[in-house]
């Protein structure tokens, strides 16, 4: 994986090398903070009250794009990420099933802390709106090289059958945990839009919002009722290596 | 003026500052000197202050079935500076019966209270003729049925809370006229095999505490689920207990389908042979988080005639050490941990003896 990471950076390199000369390409190395996770889909199944709190890291990529003309330019880059959040929320009911059928239901107060680290590929578009500004658009494909996914119940009620769920009184005896880090996909699409300001002849900033087309877990987990899908922040800088 | 308005002022605030920080939050034992007893053929060897589990064992050199309760215990006890303990007079314990654990709630200077449990530790097991049970609520939230006198005084413990989800309780107690036994049974979590999420759960009663937290992170690993062991120092030679074994029918090996993931199931096959029960005891020397065994008696045993039958089960030393913990377990699957067993197994045990 390391060494797809790195030719792709010797790529990059190479071909803001080639054709430096022509002024239509240039090279950039990206810093920004990530803020984001997942988010269950639908949105229906996300519980009253619960709640989130992103935990911002700082992302590292480098890019490189190519002016088609005035208006259009478009890049790709390389970014490696690290995104962790924790989700809280008040369940009732929550099922988890096992392969033969079977179910779990839990009622309490749950914590979920997820966390992935991966390399991104974006491919963007940049339309100038006026001096200085662009609106972009996109899509990646990212590489997820580590994730975490674990959920922790705590004073609750936990039944095989669904009405002491319904029905539990809290707090309850039971304290749950979950680890479904093995059931996570390795791999991530999706699109992304943004909006980039120039504050200087090389420095732009920018702020993009990902999202996810596909559910951070692999296609045959089925053991809890909803599929959860990448939703980041991204809010950085960009120093183009030639004015 | 200034000065004479503002040295007044500083004084205050720190008085008040330093009687808050200095008033302790400790509701501590510790330490604990027994100076004498109600009943004088009762031998002290030793007192143990468990401050991390608030639990204090007393050793008496003396089989207590053999002593006339109650019994009173003087003793000098230090509490953390500040510290009272309402219940205790003139460090004077009572103990009512030969199972009771003692339990001292201490308020800390600062308001903050702590329950503590005095164990008394002897030549026999608390509870060894599986009399006393009590009311739990499992985690379904569901109340059942579970040994001892209640979840922090007991020295016994089953799987019974880890299973409670299923409503499913393989260790209960089995009522005769004026006398209890506990009934041990291999169960599983739904209506067949296939369909239940553990399909074969042996039914255990130890000495020790079952591990919930350890049975939840680990639910591949049964064995992570328990704690074995509890406080004991003396050297019996063997196991005296009555016991019945009814092995069930359909002798079975759980597989499972991924062995880090318990969402996957098992695969679940009938094989060859015949369920066993276990009964063994193991005395060992705990130091730190090493533990070296001293002893072990067991007895596995198949299907049995359907009459309780006493049989004593000698200790074999491999050492010559003295013992600091003592497990006992009775299960009525040997391989449960192995999620091997016939489902309807059945251990029925009573009053157990250490034979010295």
């Amino acid at each position: 994986m390391y060494k797809r990471i790195l030719f792709c950076i010797l790529s990059l390199l190479f071909i803001n090398n080639l054709y430096s000369q022509e002024n239509k390409f240039n090279f950039y190395p990206n810093l920004a903070v990530d803020l984001g996770g997942a988010i269950p889909f639908p949105l229906s199944d996300i519980p009253d009250g619960a709640g989130g709190t992103p935990e911002p890291y700082p992302m590292v990529g480098i890019g490189t794009e190519y002016t088609l003309n005035e208006k259009w330019q478009f890049g790709l880059e390389l970014n490696y990420h690290l995104i962790a959040f924790t989700a809280t929320a008040d369940v009732v009911s929550q099922e988890t099933t096992f392969d033969n059928g079977s179910a779990t239901y839990f009622t309490g107060y749950t914590e979920t802390d997820v966390e992935l680290r991966f390399v991104e590929f974006p491919l963007l578009a940049f339309y100038h709106l006026n001096e200085g500004k662009r609106f972009l658009f996109g899509a990646y494909y990212s590489r997820i090289l580590e994730g975490k996914f674990l959920t922790n119940g705590f004073d609750g009620v936990l039944s095989n059958n669904k009405e002491d769920t319904d029905n539990a009184v809290l707090p309850g005896p039971a304290d749950i945990s979950y680890s479904f880090n093995q059931f996570l996909d390795n791999y991530d699409y999706g699109l992304l839009i943004g909006y980039s300001y120039d504050i200087g002849q090389r420095i732009y900033l920018w702020g993009r919002i990902n999202v996810g087309f596909k559910s951070i877990f692999v296609p045959d987990f089925n053991n809890i009722d909803y599929e959860m899908y990448h939703v980041r922040l991204n809010i950085g800088a960009s120093f183009k290596l030639r004015g | 003026m200034m000065k004479k308005i503002i040295i007044p002022i500083l004084a205050i605030f720190m008085l008040i500052s330093c009687s808050d920080d200095e008033k302790s939050s400790n509701a501590d034992i510790i330490s604990m000197e027994i100076t004498g007893f109600s009943d004088q053929a009762l031998v002290h060897t030793a007192t143990e202050i468990i401050a991390e589990e608030a639990k204090v064992y007393i050793y008496l050199d003396n089989d207590l079935t053999q002593h006339t309760f109650p019994i009173h215990i003087a003793s000098e006890i230090i509490l953390s500076s500040g510290a009272k303990a309402a219940s205790i007079v003139d460090g004077e314990l009572s103990f009512s019966n030969i199972d009771e654990v003692k339990k001292i709630t201490i308020t800390a200077e600062d308001g903050n209270v702590k329950d503590w449990y005095i164990f008394i530790i002897h030549k026999q097991i608390q509870n060894h003729r599986f009399e006393n049970w009590y009311t739990g609520v499992g985690m379904n939230g569901k109340s059942y049925t579970e040994i001892g006198n209640s979840a922090i005084e007991s020295l016994w413990a089953t799987a019974n809370m880890g299973t409670s989800m299923y409503t499913v309780y393989c260790t209960q107690p089995k009522y005769e006229t004026a006398n209890t036994l506990a009934e041990i049974k291999t169960g599983q979590t739904g209506l067949t095999a296939e369909n239940s999420t553990i399909p074969i759960t042996a039914g255990t009663l130890f000495t020790g505490r079952f591990n919930i937290a350890g049975a939840i992170a680990n639910p591949t690993d049964p064995k992570k689920a328990t704690d074995f062991g509890i406080p004991f120092r003396h050297k019996p030679t063997a196991i005296k207990v009555k016991y019945k074994y009814q092995a069930g029918e359909k002798y079975i090996q759980a597989t499972l389908n991924s062995p880090t993931n318990i969402f996957g199931g098992f695969t679940v096959t009938e094989i060859e042979g015949e369920d066993q029960c276990s009964i063994y005891a193991i005395l060992e020397k705990r130091s730190g988080d090493s533990s070296i065994e001293l002893a072990r008696a067991q007895l596995d045993s198949g299907t049995t005639p359907d009459i309780l039958t006493e049989f004593t089960i000698p200790f074999n030393y491999t050492s010559t050490e003295n013992p600091t913990h003592i497990t006992i377990v009775f299960t009525s699957s040997i391989d449960g941990d192995l999620w091997r067993g016939a489902v309807g197994s059945t251990l029925i045990v009573d009053d157990l003896q250490l034979v010295y």
